[in-house]
């Protein structure tokens, strides 16, 4: 979520050039399904630019707040580095015993719902609705 | 390319020379829908005379202007298709394969078109309406198993090289190559990645696998299963890597119910599976490879984006890709709770 490529700009650039380039007269399936994707990519773009921002601050006092709790030393000062460093750290396997791994699940959990609900609103309420069929085998 | 005549002029010379034809007409060349890893153009002909005499609608498939890390080259897929064609797996025959960049300016290969549609949205839906689901699932189930039934050292499996005896901890290697390669740092798919490291499955077997076998890839006419596409993934592994893509939420295209590629239940397809193979799925070893999947779509939906922001290929399709990793990575966060422990820790081998 954060440093997302294409940016939310590119992105919405991209769908309205599609737009732009989209012949009305075209009634065939290819022109429907592309003027569609487009649509949807400016709604997808726009929803960055206006929640993504907030989101990404919300998500980085999170991490602080983390690192606070587990006793981590911070040095990092941007969101994008805070997000780099919790990557490197659960790689390296740092947060493999409790309640430290709860504490993360926790907040990847929040980070994912709040990209989530930009990304993809309609699949958000999807997925709160309905149950999860897919679950381990004898768990 | 649709639009350079002398392209496709030199298209038609081609055929004729492979197909021994005086000449080829070509009389419609256009994209088609789908395809956003590799490019597909149909390909209406007619042969003056041969062994391929008269109309012939065929597809021509070439690379797209960037890759995916997995992919392989288009002689690779031609050949992996031609072997699973002997082999009697429902696909499109492959034809001609042409190496001679001064045709396109690429290498392509030509195959026969098939009927019906792949798009996913569509096969779930006609599934339902035609209440055909669970004899589709069960279809493709046996068609998976005959997949499955090639194996390392049948005669034409040679160019497949070796494989390793252990080939999921070979998938989730390349994995984390893949990932070290994304342009920005991603803890939800480390977290997937390290708990995929902690629940490995210690049983694993080769055979062959298609390794993008889902819904969106096979050709449905009706209810007529008529080809499986794409096989430009294909390659040594484990029999539920294909198994647990297919069954896996991201490719259920909203059907979240219907566990087997949003068309059917599990027990359809694992039934097809099961008596056409003689094997027995393991549901644990699906379970992780449904991990696996949403892990290996995330990085995938990444690199995509990165073919667009690149500036190596502008597409919005693939741009917007990107973005589909946010419900993935939602998806596999919810099937790695730490409430559940690791597989291996709790189930018996």
């Amino acid at each position: 979520m954060f440093n997302l490529r294409p940016s939310p700009v590119d992105l919405f650039t991209a769908a309205k050039r599609a737009i732009a380039d989209w012949n009305p007269h075209d009634a065939s399936d290819l022109a429907r399904a592309e003027v569609m994707l487009a649509g949807r990519a400016a709604a997808v773009a726009l929803r960055e630019v206006r929640f993504l921002q907030r989101a990404n601050e919300q998500t980085a006092l999170d991490i602080r707040s983390f690192y606070g709790e587990t006793g981590g030393a911070l040095n990092e000062s941007t969101s994008a580095a805070l997000w780099a460093r919790l990557a490197n750290d659960i790689g390296a396997g740092r947060f493999d015993t409790e309640p430290e791994r709860l504490a993360l699940y926790a907040l990847l959990t929040a980070a994912a719902r709040r990209w989530l609900q930009i990304a993809n609103p309609r699949y958000a309420r999807q997925r709160a609705s309905r149950p999860d069929t897919t679950a381990a085998p004898n768990s | 390319m649709r639009d350079d005549l002398e392209a496709q002029d030199r298209i038609a010379e081609f055929l004729a020379s492979v197909a021994a034809a005086t000449s080829v007409e070509i009389s419609a060349f256009e994209p088609l829908r789908g395809g956003s890893v590799q490019q597909n153009y149909r390909l209406d002909t007619r042969f003056a005379d041969g062994p391929f005499a008269g109309a012939q609608n065929l597809v021509l498939r070439t690379n797209s202007q960037s890759k995916l890390m997995e992919s392989r080259s288009r002689s690779e897929e031609f050949h992996i298709q031609r072997l699973v064609f002997d082999a009697g797996v429902r696909v499109p025959e492959p034809l001609w394969l042409c190496d001679d960049r001064a045709v396109i300016g690429d290498t392509f290969y030509i195959m026969r078109k098939i009927s019906g549609s792949a798009w996913g949205p569509e096969i779930v839906t006609n599934c339902a309406n035609n209440n055909c689901g669970e004899e589709v699932g069960e279809m493709l189930g046996a068609e998976l198993a005959r997949i499955h039934a090639i194996s390392h050292g049948l005669p034409g499996t040679e160019f497949l090289g070796a494989p390793d005896a252990r080939p999921l901890h070979d998938r989730l290697s390349n994995l984390q190559v893949a990932m070290s390669a994304l342009p920005s740092p991603q803890p939800i798919l480390e977290w997937g990645l390290h708990w995929l490291q902690k629940a490995m499955p210690d049983h694993q077997e080769v055979v062959l696998a298609h390794r993008d076998f889902r819904t969106g890839n096979y050709m449905l006419d009706g209810i007529e299963l008529t080809g499986l596409l794409d096989w430009e993934f294909s390659g040594w592994s484990d029999p539920h890597e294909d198994i647990g893509w297919f069954c896996a939420r991201c490719w259920r295209f909203g059907n979240f119910d219907l566990e087997a590629g949003g068309i059917a239940n599990r027990d359809a397809f694992y039934r097809g599976y099961e008596r056409e193979s003689g094997r027995k799925i393991d549901p644990r070893s699906t379970f992780w490879c449904e991990v696996l999947a949403h892990l290996r779509w995330a990085v995938i939906a990444i690199e995509q984006g990165e073919r667009h922001a690149s500036g190596v290929e502008s597409s919005l399709d693939l741009a917007l890709t990107s973005r589909r990793a946010a419900e993935v990575g939602w998806e596999l966060l919810a099937m790695t709770s730490p409430s559940e422990l690791p597989l291996t820790e709790h189930v018996s081998v």
